[in-house]
């Protein structure tokens, strides 16, 4: 057992629907669950889901990368983390644990690069610059924060404004 | 951007549901995986792992690591090709990699790299694929002999003693 890595986004249970013929959670609802997580992060930008439909500021997944690492079961409850890995004017990178809330393992990582879209072009844009400003704020208080070892190493972002354990590991 | 002939074997076709859009009007992220996890499944039939291969087995298979890239988008009802491609396998895992295109204008929609683990239900302990599978896996590596690496496959999935790659030695 060990320390819990990132700051907590999301607490939540494993669903009798996100099982399957394996008897443990599926493939595809990690990643629901983790996006949900990723939407509660982009809360703590101010990118909510009332922000975005207001300016069409939105943002799509270009990329991700998951790894399994211990099963979870129906009903057992699971805690999601985040620690971003780099970001730029238009992208961020960032890595999610899903640690198994009472065993205080870790089940499952998610690592996503998203872009910043706008929805009126569906096309690539800088942050707005309080959400730009937030993410800085936010990532500011992680830098020393080593580079997670599950990440895959192909994502990137190409010339970041932060970046993970002064980017030593990537 | 002009078409170019899908890479890899085709193994499903599928169309966009409903429930699969999200917020921004498109195919959730999830929802690709739910979709590719169909193509995974009709690849290991041909492998010799049908629908009650579990049952009857009891082995089935878990994954371990997968890597997905979003390319363009798909919305509500669109069709859609998925191709695989084996990079990789050895005596108990397979490693294989899934283009999703789209079925109107044969343009690639996204990718899914999925590391397959053989697994004994019962105890979840990895064990080696029986020789059936394990020719059959051969099999349909013969057939996409020539095969080169893709270009949006990561650096992390490798298997360390590989029976065939597709990535050479330096990798």
């Amino acid at each position: 057992m060990s320390e819990r890595l990132g700051v907590e986004v999301l607490r939540g249970k494993v669903l009798p629907e996100w099982i399957d013929i394996n008897d443990h959670m599926n493939v595809a609802y990690y990643v629901l669950a983790f996006d949900q997580g990723v939407d509660l992060l982009w809360g703590q930008f101010g990118l909510t889901n009332e922000y975005i439909e207001e300016t069409g500021s939105s943002t799509f997944a270009v990329e991700s990368h998951v790894t399994w690492q211990r099963e979870i079961a129906e009903g057992e409850r699971y805690v999601i983390t985040s620690q971003i890995l780099a970001y730029d004017e238009k992208r961020i990178h960032q890595f999610m644990r899903m640690y198994h809330a009472d065993g205080d393992y870790l089940c499952a990582t998610a690592e996503w690069m998203n872009l910043h879209v706008d929805m009126k072009v569906r096309r690539v844009a800088p942050w707005p610059e309080a959400i730009l400003e937030s993410i800085a704020n936010y990532a500011g208080r992680q830098g020393e924060w080593p580079w997670p070892r599950e990440a895959c190493g192909h994502i990137r972002v190409p010339e970041p404004l932060f970046v993970a354990g002064g980017g030593s590991s990537r | 951007m002009s078409a170019a002939e899908p890479i890899g074997v085709e193994i499903v076709r599928g169309q966009v549901l409903p429930e699969w859009i999200d917020l921004n009007g498109h195919m959730n992220v999830a929802s690709y995986v739910t979709a590719f996890e169909v193509g995974v499944y009709a690849l290991w039939e041909r492998f010799g792992m049908p629908a009650d291969y579990q049952q009857k087995s009891g082995n089935t298979t878990f994954a371990v690591e997968t890597h997905t890239t979003y390319k363009r988008e798909l919305g509500e009802g669109d069709s859609y090709i998925i191709t695989a491609q084996v990079l990789a396998y050895d005596d108990k895992r397979v490693h294989s990699f899934l283009r999703m295109y789209d079925a109107n204008n044969a343009l690639l929609a996204a990718t899914i790299e999925w590391l397959g683990l053989h697994v004994v239900i019962n105890n979840r302990r990895v064990v080696a694929w029986p020789a059936d599978v394990l020719s059959g896996i051969q099999g349909f590596v013969e057939m996409q002999s020539g095969s080169l690496a893709p270009a949006e496959a990561g650096r992390q999935i490798r298997l360390r003693k590989p029976l065939y790659s597709v990535f050479g030695e330096d990798s």
